[in-house]
């Protein structure tokens, strides 16, 4: 029996999405069978970030609606074959399923899978409801901005409402460089604030964005800070103690005192 | 360029930081959002009060100020509202 | 034999003649022949066609048909000759296409739209990706096929997909399914027309 997770944030574009496809790739990557699921019916996006969307036929509605098997529905990752995909209907509306059939699916791919990743839609509605139904446990995921944050806030209350306490906070798109000028909130601030637990902190990095363009998740790109980051967060999440990476250096002195050796970890 | 030479030698006065700022709005809207209380809740919470402690003594409406406040964890409710004069018992 | 040859009716459009399908040629050039010199002034100037019952007309037969008509002064109209029984076998087959209903759609179809229709598509715009256009009939894309088209659904596998700029996320002709291919290919260059051939499904240029 495997354990679903979802990853949500409130907010539309701090990089759930990216964050399913790069963990769920990770996982598969450390030879764990994996599901994704993309939860955000009407406005799919995991099929192309992951490079799939010329392979879909059937979708998770048509799963719920009983047009076809799970097994049909599912894709096969182009590069592991213990990495699977349930794309979203692109051509249908959030409330075509209810959480009730959302649950009964989750726990359906539970007896095959390691972990169940749930993509889950922006918003606080129906399709966070769908989402979350049915996981064991969730990713919040935020950006350092205020609306951001305040939004993770929200969604940490509204998974307690949905008895998925204790989630894990990853913050995405932190800037060094800004965080060294005091221009943008670092991990610290925001664990502060959202007293969560932190899973990991992933750069802002141009090679997201590459990844994204031809479909490759960054986490199996070696050179790339990003991928490294999900690499951690993936180790982590199978309960190996990993430090985390040095983004937030204050000062030219520590940075320099932490290359040559000595020095904490951030 | 003083604020900049400031930042590169790594003093100056970092309370100007926009990040502070940024975590310090946060952390007021934060309370409002955790306890519940939108702005034009508060001020509905204003009104009331008012309305309720007109009753029995007279204030001023103009310099009052209804706010939630929190420190650690907790979130207070913190009222200043100025007496004019204490009306008689009826 | 003891059959007229050429039967001569006027109606709305003019006169008509009909050819029996059994005679042979020459008889029915020379009948033709005697009954129009019978009432020569009457025929001339008038406009006229020719059909034939079930049998098809040589061109040469028919250019001598033609040359005789005119000899006594009438127009041609069109179609000229109207070899019936094997032409209105076709146009029945034809017809039975069109009765097909067309929908036709002058705009763009968008991520998350899906047309379906029982029958023919014909969009005079594009599909872009994330769209999906469905239809029993044949699906024609006056621009640029971008997402998911899905023609003959109920199992027409003569069904085929046409479009300006050929590039869909994935194409379906009856129980056939293709994806693009993960690689990037060289972009179409003009039209192309996509169809089940050989139990796979096929592109190619169309001229």
């Amino acid at each position: 029996m495997g354990k679903a997770i979802v990853i949500t944030s409130g907010k539309g574009g701090v990089g759930k999405t990216t964050a399913a496809a790069n963990i769920g790739t990770g996982l598969a990557q450390i030879g764990k069978k994996v599901c994704l699921v993309d939860a955000d019916i009407g406005l799919r996006n995991l099929d192309v970030v992951m490079g799939l969307e010329n392979r879909i036929v059937y979708d998770l509605i048509d799963v719920v609606e009983g047009y076809c098997r799970v097994r049909q529905a599912m894709i096969k990752d182009k590069r592991f074959d213990t990495l699977y995909l349930l794309p979203a209907a692109q051509t249908r509306e959030k409330d075509a399923v209810n959480p009730d059939q959302m649950g009964k699916l989750i726990t359906e791919l539970k007896q095959d899978f390691d972990y169940v990743i749930i993509d889950c839609p922006a918003g606080i509605e129906q399709g966070f409801k769908n989402a979350t139904s049915g996981a064991d446990m969730a990713i919040v995921v935020t950006t350092p901005e205020v609306s951001a944050v305040r939004d993770a806030d929200r969604i940490v209350g509204l998974l307690e409402a949905q008895e998925l306490y204790d989630p894990y906070l990853v913050i995405n798109r932190l800037r060094p460089d800004m965080v060294r000028k005091g221009d943008m909130m670092n991990t610290e601030d925001m664990i502060d604030i959202l007293a969560i637990r932190l899973l990991g902190v992933v750069p802002d990095d141009e090679s997201i964005i590459v990844s994204t363009n031809r479909g490759e998740p960054a986490v199996l790109d070696k050179r790339s800070q990003s991928g490294q980051a999900f690499r951690n967060i993936v180790r982590r999440l199978e309960g190996v103690e990993v430090p985390f990476m040095h983004l937030e250096n204050n000062s030219m002195v520590q940075r320099f005192m932490r290359l040559i050796g000595i020095g904490g970890k951030s | 360029m003083l604020e900049w030479l400031a930042r590169l030698l790594g003093s100056g006065d970092h309370s100007k930081d926009s990040k502070d700022m940024a975590k310090e709005r946060l952390r007021l809207v934060l309370v409002q959002d955790r306890a519940l209380l939108s702005p034009g809740l508060l001020e509905k919470l204003k009104e009331d009060i008012v309305e309720v402690l007109s009753k029995y003594m007279e204030i001023d409406e103009q310099s009052l100020e209804v706010n939630l406040d929190s420190s650690d964890e907790s979130v207070a409710l913190v009222a200043n509202i100025p007496v004019k004069s204490v009306k008689r018992r009826i | 034999m003891s059959k007229e040859a050429c039967i001569i009716k006027g109606n709305k459009n003019g006169l008509s003649i009909s050819i029996p399908g059994e005679m042979e040629f020459n008889e029915v050039l020379t009948q033709l022949k005697v009954r129009l010199a019978s009432a020569e002034q009457f025929f001339e100037g008038a406009a006229v066609h020719v059909t034939a019952d079930n049998r098809e007309l040589e061109p040469e037969e028919k250019h001598q048909l033609e040359r005789t008509v005119r000899e006594f002064g009438m127009v041609i109209q069109e179609p000229p000759v109207r070899v019936d029984g094997i032409e209105e076998h076709q146009r029945e087959k034809h017809l039975e296409e069109e009765e097909e209903d067309t929908l036709l759609l002058r705009r763009t179809i968008r991520s998350g739209q899906k047309i379906k229709y029982d029958g023919n598509i014909v969009i005079l715009g594009d599909v872009n990706p994330g769209a999906e256009v469905v239809c029993s009939g044949d699906i024609l894309v006056l621009g640029s096929l971008r997402g998911v088209a899905h023609a003959g659904c109920n199992g027409n596998v003569s069904a085929s997909v046409f479009a300006f700029r050929l590039e869909p996320t994935q194409l379906r002709i009856a129980n056939y399914i293709s994806r693009s291919p993960d690689e990037k290919l060289p972009k179409p260059l003009g039209p192309e027309m996509a169809r089940v051939s050989e139990n796979i499904i096929q592109i190619s240029a169309y001229s």
